[in-house]
């Protein structure tokens, strides 16, 4: 930048000074052109002197001879001022000899000079002739030569008063000649210097506008390219070719902006490491915080199940008693009423209704006392095909399409099958009485890197989500005659086989998944602890 | 930057010469200097013993240098005979004049005219002698027999050199009428005139002041190897400043004074020079009796006005 200010100023600078010698040149050559004018009118002034002065002089001489005057001061006076102006004129002739710049200017001047320096020559012989021809004249007592002398000094007189009119005339010719040059050099230093002003004028504004454009471009794109570096764009290099302070700050900010990429790109890559562990971290947090719901939800659900169970064993025990003696009497006064008693109706209603009393407490007990688990292997998929077998007539299905995908290679698990189909019967049922219009039911089966994994998936209206965390409590149900216990249980079975039952449900699709352990080992620890609880009680 | 400047200071020096020595050279000027004006003037006046504009030039330096030292306004008057000077003297034209030997004796008895003071010549001397001349080739020799009926070339009556010189001469060899005895005499007013006329043949032989002849003999060759002298008189004082006795007494000895020490001035020197002499001396009266006898010996009469006015 300080390069291109220096070299700018010193073009400028430059031009400047060019300008200003051909101003001065040309106003120089005006000015000289002037002062020759000047001179040569001098030159002529002296010539019209000397012609004055040599007229004079023979008047003197004239009016000397005859006896007009005696005084001859005058008449040396003016040939002494005559004398005096040759000099002059000598001097100045003599100085222009073999000058150059005389010669520049004036063509033929040396030819000139000579021309002129002859007449001079003969004029000055001339004179001195006539000086000592007027000094004999005036002094001589010699009448018979005054003519003579007279005569003879006149001639000359004349003879210097022509050379005189002949070199006058051309001086004269000789100035009109350098006015005519001076107007024409007056007229060409006007237009060179009117030229050479606009020239650099404009020479001065282009090489200012190249500088300013020099410094203000190079800057500007690299103000552009901070702006745009400080708006984030690290993509950004500033395009400054130059080599000067501006180039060198350009390549030390494109330098120092790679540097910010590079480092933008490894703090991207830290964030999205962050990032990623913040949102593995978060899902971790989740399935913690959904397992220890889970957990807490189990251990709300099992310690709720193990009050309901304990209760349920006491309530049932002192029910089955009066509900077998009013089963009984009921049966009994049935049995001996005619068929036409009003009452007998109402009997059997308290019969039927007993029954579904004894159903409810035998279910109790089944929830509070479940049964001793035979274990063994099992193949689930024919647990799965035995207990559609027994469906297979419902009415219900003959609306419903049962489709089975069932993994032939399934590995066989240590369990009580009675009580997995009883598990397997609750869910199937539920899904037939949840497709009433009919639908599809879906069995699928698939080995688990731990166990096995049996899905029951049905095409019904769906669990509320409100109702889905409520299904496995006992006594919950949305049937008109359900008891509520049939997924308590279940839920209970498969817990007792150490595995885990779960339901997903939308609109049009439920789906109930189980997964099963192949062996059982944690059983008899689970057993101690759901009997610790209160949850199981020990069958009597 | 050090860099920089050095390289800006080298760029003014060389274009520095550009700026001057443009244009042609101004044409000479002469620088005049006005004259100093001064009440009074003393007009002194130079015969025309030789070319008057040689006279003019010879006196106007020492004119000059005269106005500044006595503070008075010294004009030279060139006249254009030997005898008006009586009349220029009589009407107070003049205050003074530079004349020669024999005119100063004539006037002397005529007027209140004296004598102050007188050059020295480059040589030593302060006087001349007049001499009578001719051509090599005239057959004249310093037998005034061989003079006779020849024609001869004087300068003027109230000359030594030109007129009382050659006749005093002649009457020494026994001839007392010259008239009859040169075929022609005239009288060319001045020294110069007299040796050029015998030089260019207009006259057999002349008689002139040793001086101017052998000034002229000394500037043109030719006539050196042409011109032969014949007779020559007694050393006489040179032209000397007369004054008249009338003239202010602080005038006139101021001016005497600044001439017999104007050699010891430089200003002095240059107006000695243009008279081709070295000092002024003093000039008394008795140096001119030598002429006195000489007009005695042929019986000029310095008392009349022997000589025609022009």
């Amino acid at each position: 930048m300080r390069k291109k200010l220096i070299i700018g100023l010193g073009l400028v600078f430059f031009i400047s000074a060019v300008s200003a010698i051909v101003v001065i040149k040309n106003l120089n050559n005006m000015i000289a052109n002037q002062k020759l004018i000047s001179a040569q009118d001098v030159i002529i002034s002296k010539y019209n002197e000397m012609l004055f002065q040599m007229k004079g002089a023979q008047s003197e001489l004239y009016r000397h001879q005859a006896g007009y005057s005696r005084n001859i001061d005058d008449l040396v006076n003016y040939i002494d001022a005559f004398d005096d102006n040759m000099m002059f004129l000598s001097r100045k002739y003599s100085s222009h000899h073999h000058d150059i710049q005389c010669m520049q200017c004036h063509s033929q001047i040396e030819e000139r000079l000579t021309s002129l320096s002859e007449i001079f020559s003969g004029i000055e012989s001339h004179i001195k002739q006539y000086k000592q021809n007027v000094s004999i004249f005036i002094t001589t007592d010699d009448q018979s030569q005054l003519g003579i002398l007279e005569n003879a000094a006149t001639e000359r007189g004349n003879v210097i008063i022509s050379l005189l009119e002949k070199i006058r005339h051309a001086a004269d010719k000789m100035r009109s000649e350098i006015r005519n040059r001076r107007n024409l050099l007056v007229n060409r230093s006007r237009s060179v210097i009117t030229l050479t002003m606009v020239f650099a004028f404009a020479f001065s504004i282009a090489i200012s506008l190249a500088v300013y454009r020099g410094i203000t471009v190079p800057v500007n794109s690299l103000i552009k390219g901070i702006q745009k570096i400080a708006s984030g764009d690290f993509q950004q290099r500033v395009a400054v070719r130059t080599k000067d302070e501006i180039g060198f700050m350009a390549q030390a900010f494109n330098d120092m902006t790679a540097q910010l990429q590079t480092m933008n790109k490894e703090k991207d890559v830290l964030l999205q490491t962050l990032k990623e562990f913040n949102e593995d971290l978060e899902k971790k947090v989740q399935e913690a915080t959904e397992e220890l719901r889970l957990a807490q939800e189990n251990m709300v659900r099992t310690e709720t199940l193990a009050a309901i169970g304990t209760l349920a064993a006491g309530v049932s025990h002192e029910l089955s008693t009066p509900l077998n003696s009013i089963l009984g009497f009921a049966q009994l006064t049935v049995s001996e009423m005619d068929d036409g008693s009003p009452a007998k109706g109402d009997l059997r209603l308290i019969e039927q209704e007993a029954m579904r009393c004894k159903r409810i407490v035998q279910g109790l007990l089944n929830f509070a006392r479940p049964p001793i688990y035979e274990k063994k292997l099992t193949d689930i998929n024919k647990i799965i095909d035995d207990t559609l077998t027994l469906v297979e007539y419902q009415p219900a299905m003959k609306k419903i399409i049962a489709k089975k995908d069932l993994d032939g290679a399934l590995t066989p698990i240590e369990a009580d099958p009675l009580q997995l189909k009883q598990v397997f019967l609750n869910l199937i049922l539920n899904a037939i009485q949840a497709m009433p219009k009919g639908g599809e039911l879906q069995l699928k089966t698939a080995n688990t890197p731990t166990g096995v994994e049996a899905v029951i998936s049905d095409t019904g209206a769906g669990i509320p989500e409100a109702e889905k965390k409520k299904i496995f409590q006992p006594f919950y149900t949305t049937k008109p005659d359900g008891t509520g216990l049939g997924l308590s249980i279940s839920y209970g079975i498969v817990k007792e086989h150490g595995g885990e039952i779960d339901v997903e449900s939308s609109p049009g699709q439920t789906r109930f998944k189980i997964l099963l352990p192949l062996k059982n080992h944690e059983r008899t620890e689970k057993m101690s602890t759901a009997v610790a609880s209160g949850w199981l009680v020990e069958r009597e | 930057m050090q860099t920089g400047r050095a390289t800006g200071i080298k760029l003014l020096l060389a274009l520095l010469p550009l700026f001057v020595g443009c244009g042609n050279p101004s044409p000479g000027t002469d620088t005049l200097t006005p004259k100093r004006v001064r009440e009074q003037a003393v007009t002194i006046a130079i015969l025309p013993e030789r070319n008057v504009f040689e006279q003019k030039k010879r006196y106007k330096p020492l004119a000059e240098y005269l106005s500044e030292k006595v503070n008075v306004n010294v004009r030279i008057k060139l006249l254009d005979s030997y005898g008006s000077i009586h009349h220029e003297i009589t009407n107070q034209t003049i205050d003074g004049a530079f004349l020669g030997s024999f005119n100063y004796v004539l006037n002397r008895t005529r007027t209140d005219l004296e004598a102050v003071a007188r050059p020295v010549e480059k040589g030593g001397s302060s006087g001349y002698r007049g001499v009578i001349f001719t051509r090599k080739d005239s057959g004249l020799t310093s037998d005034v027999q061989t003079w006779r009926g020849k024609k001869i070339a004087l300068v003027h009556k109230v000359t030594m050199a030109g007129y009382v010189f050659p006749v005093w001469h002649l009457n020494k060899q026994g001839i007392q009428d010259l008239n009859n005895y040169f075929s022609k005499i005239v009288f060319l007013g001045s020294h110069d005139a007299a040796v050029l006329a015998v030089f260019k043949g207009q006259a057999d032989m002349g008689a002139a002041k040793d001086i101017i002849l052998q000034k002229m003999l000394a500037e043109n060759a030719a006539m050196k190897d042409e011109i032969v002298i014949l007779a020559s008189s007694v050393s006489v004082p040179s032209n000397s400043l007369c004054l008249r006795s009338g003239l202010q007494n602080g005038i006139k000895d101021s001016l005497k004074k600044s001439l017999l020490s104007m050699h010891d001035t430089a200003g002095g020197k240059a107006a000695l020079q243009a008279l081709n002499a070295i000092k002024f001396i003093e000039a008394t009266d008795s140096e001119f009796e030598v002429l006195r006898r000489m007009a005695d010996d042929i019986d000029l009469d310095i008392r009349s006005p022997f000589w025609d006015a022009k």
